[in-house]
């Protein structure tokens, strides 16, 4: 799960409804995968959200989340030391 | 018997505390209501339990405080058993911590919380499955109901080691014996991470050196466990299908993007005007009891002094103590009821983007909104926040939110010189406050040192009616907590401002308090406040907001005749005054619903100082004093709190820098509205 995270995130950010429906599994198990990427440095989240529109998103026709009214999801990406490992995973 | 609790944030530890020891641990609907070690001593079947209640953390390896501090008394001061209490609607995101505490070696229980709130959302958990998986007893409970108390108990009495154990990759687990470090948690932590506390040493940083060659450890841990707890919960949960939550429901409006907004402001109107409507009718009952005792002690016919000390000294400032349990008590409620239901953690969401601006997380908000209530334990509360930038810049916003002790004397100048418009003045006083504690917030960013990022997972809790019994306990302990401080201090603040008036004897205009507050007017005359009365009550209001109205009525009104009141005539006015709060609390229920209405109803006693008021200074320059009042200092408590957890530094720079925007904010507010 891991390797597939780091590889939706390799193009794009994303945000954790989005990486859910990806990797077609729950939303806790992508959190908590995040939570210990951010930690060891592999990921971090972008200084917006979702609500910032979904004008440029790759996957909007995946998302169901455009109303807005549902909570603003962080959008997450990785950083370069996520990219290295990446490469080195890959 | 040691036990400890230990799971993710927001998962009810407390809650099952509460309802086994019947302790009265603080509960929220809001990650990290437990920012500390708590401990609890009770009797259980004849064995004594000391339990520690452990901040909420998704691992043992974290770096904020709350992770740091679960995890130096897991290692060093190990309990005889762990109690692990998962959310079961959120199993894959739980067990990972699950998975670590298995690794420690202790007896433990797993209790399975949130039990209803799972099935109302068709997830459906086979505890016998997961306590076969796991080893251990697998208790499902409501805890704040106090469902699957007695089974806890039971379990504990019982606790086992776990059984089940990640399943490492080989050259990971071969590097684990190797290191002959227990428990495995620490072994797999050394080899994989640099935690604090965990020093590595020079052997076992070669064999670090020697498996990094492999795989990276950090991210070959990580996946070890991920698969362990999707194992773990695909074999122990069914997910049903089930239509829209009603928590979707609602969230559909109180997140809207446009929405949102109106309806969180309108949300603390309503909570306002609850504090507001619904505390006046007992305010001017104590003024009635107050009354009565001043017409009970004249009829004892003492000596003027001593006459006057009773009244005006001691039984004012019990007064001034009392007269702030209704609006404490009130507001308390509706902060415990927001905190309980979820929907302060709404706020968090609400206003991450707009709090993004000020380089702050959203859940900033939180201790921001409590500093409405109280400035004190809002400023400990900040230490939900995981960065300690964060943490400074905000506990330097939150003297600035207008804490309910400056509600009274905002409420009473609201009577006195705005009339229809105070509960408007009132509401726009807490959004200046909001505004200057973030503006000072943002112009922090340019001198406190900001870490790399911020936290990544943001907890949105399902909406929960909350017990009343809980709010109104809750709402009880805060206020009793608060009187219990303050009581002292406000009491002695105004005997010694009483004695202030005494000194040296004559004319109120001659004493030595009279000299000292006309001293400190020159420098408020830009702002209009000429009268040394308005500017005496700033004084001891530095000790205690509560203290402001208090000093304005010995000072405004002196020693007024007191009639003597019989025993019978006593009874009879306490009785009717009883009657008529009952009456005007009733009348209130239809107000708030009501169109706003600000019509505040009166009472003789407080009427005096009404009309003394007025005549002290005009409505521009009652403004501006509301304005400087609102922002000049914290209490002696909150600057206090700030230097215990930032340091002296913190607290001197912020008293400064609110003396100095408090005069700015009240001079323009005399210059626009003059």
């Amino acid at each position: 799960m891991t390797q597939a995270l780091l590889q939706a995130l390799a193009g794009e950010s994303l945000a954790v409804g989005t990486l859910s429906r990806l990797l077609q599994c729950s939303r806790g198990q992508v959190e908590l995968a995040l939570y210990h990427l951010r930690r060891g440095g592999y990921v971090t989240p972008s200084p917006q959200s979702c609500s910032s529109g979904c004008g440029g998103c790759s996957v909007r026709s995946l998302c169901s989340q455009t109303s807005g009214s549902q909570p603003q999801d962080d959008i997450w990406h990785l950083t370069d030391k996520g990219r290295i490992r990446l490469r080195a995973l890959d | 018997m040691r036990v400890a609790t230990v799971g993710n944030p927001n998962v009810g530890k407390s809650s099952l505390i509460n309802a086994l020891a019947g302790s009265d641990l603080q509960v929220g609907n809001w990650p990290g209501t437990t920012v500390d070690r708590l401990a609890v001593r009770f009797e259980l079947d004849g064995t004594s339990i000391d339990w520690v209640d452990l901040p909420g953390t998704y691992t043992l390896a974290g770096a904020t405080s709350e992770e740091r501090i679960t995890r130096h008394e897991l290692l060093n001061h190990p309990p005889d058993v762990v109690v692990n209490v998962l959310d079961a609607g959120n199993l894959e995101r739980n067990l990972g911590l699950t998975l670590e505490l298995a690794e420690l070696g202790l007896p433990m229980v797993v209790v399975l919380n949130l039990i209803d709130e799972a099935r109302s959302h068709g997830i459906v958990v086979d505890a016998a499955k997961l306590s076969e998986r796991l080893g251990v007893d697998v208790v499902e409970t409501v805890a704040s109901r106090g469902q699957g108390a007695e089974q806890v108990k039971k379990a504990l009495l019982q606790a086992r080691k776990p059984t089940t154990q990640t399943t490492y990759p080989p050259f990971l687990a071969e590097a684990i014996d190797k290191s002959g470090i227990t428990p495995t948690w620490k072994a797999v932590t050394m080899l994989s991470e640099e935690v604090e506390g965990i020093v590595v040493t020079p052997a076992l940083e070669q064999l670090r050196r020697d498996i990094g060659q492999v795989q990276d450890p950090f991210l070959a841990v990580m996946e070890a466990r991920l698969s362990s707890v999707q194992s773990l919960a695909h074999s122990s949960q069914v997910q049903e299908e089930v239509g829209k939550t009603l928590t979707q429901k609602i969230d559909s409006w109180v997140l809207h993007p446009i929405l949102g907004f109106p309806l969180f402001l309108l949300g603390m109107l309503g909570v306002f005007r609850f504090t507001y409507l619904f505390s006046d009718p007992w305010i001017n009952y104590l003024d009635v009891i107050k009354g009565v005792l001043s017409g009970w002690i004249a009829s004892w016919h003492l000596t003027p002094w001593l006459q006057s000390f009773l009244v005006s000294g001691v039984l004012d400032g019990a007064g001034t103590v009392a007269a702030f349990s209704p609006v404490l008590f009130l507001l308390y409620l509706a902060m415990a009821f927001l905190e309980a239901s979820g929907l302060l953690a709404r706020t968090a969401f609400l206003f991450d983007r707009g709090m993004k601006a000020l380089a702050l997380p959203g859940r900033s908000l939180i201790p921001l909104l409590l500093g409405f209530g109280c400035n004190v334990p809002a400023i400990y509360s900040t230490r939900i926040l995981p960065q300690a930038s964060d943490r400074i810049r905000v506990a330097l916003a939150i003297p600035f939110m207008a804490c309910s002790a400056r509600l009274t004397v905002f409420v009473l100048f609201g009577a006195v010189f705005f009339g229809k418009q105070a509960p408007y003045v009132v509401l726009a006083l807490y959004l200046l406050g909001l505004l200057l504690g973030l503006v000072t917030a943002w112009l922090t960013l340019s001198f406190v040192p900001k870490e790399s990022d911020r936290t990544g997972v943001m907890e949105l809790p399902p909406y929960r009616f909350p017990s009343w019994q809980a709010v109104l306990r809750q709402a009880w302990l805060r206020t009793r907590a608060f009187l219990k401080n303050a009581a002292g201090l406000i009491l002695g603040s105004v005997i010694v401002i009483w004695f202030l008036h005494q000194v040296p004897g004559g004319p109120v205009e001659n004493s030595l308090y009279a000299r000292v507050s006309q001293a400190l007017t020159v420098p408020l005359r830009p702002l209009g406040i000429e009268d040394w009365r308005l500017t005496g009550a700033l004084i001891p209001g530095f000790i205690a907001k509560e203290v402001v109205i208090g000093t304005l009525g010995v000072s405004f009104l002196g020693e007024e005749p007191v009639a003597v009141v019989g025993a019978a005539e006593g009874l009879k006015q306490l009785g009717v005054g009883f009657g008529q709060a009952l009456k005007d609390t009733a009348l209130a229920v239809p107000q708030w619903f009501g169109v706003p209405s600000a019509e505040l109803p009166t009472d003789e006693t407080s009427s005096d100082l009404r009309a003394a008021l007025a005549k002290a200074c005009s409505a521009p320059a009652a403004a501006a004093y509301l304005v400087f009042l609102l922002l000049y200092t914290p209490c002696v408590a909150t600057v206090a709190a700030i230097a215990q957890e930032f340091g002296r530094r913190w607290a001197v720079g912020l008293v400064i820098w609110e003396m100095a925007v408090a005069w700015v904010a009240g001079w323009l507010t005399y210059v626009i509205l003059r």
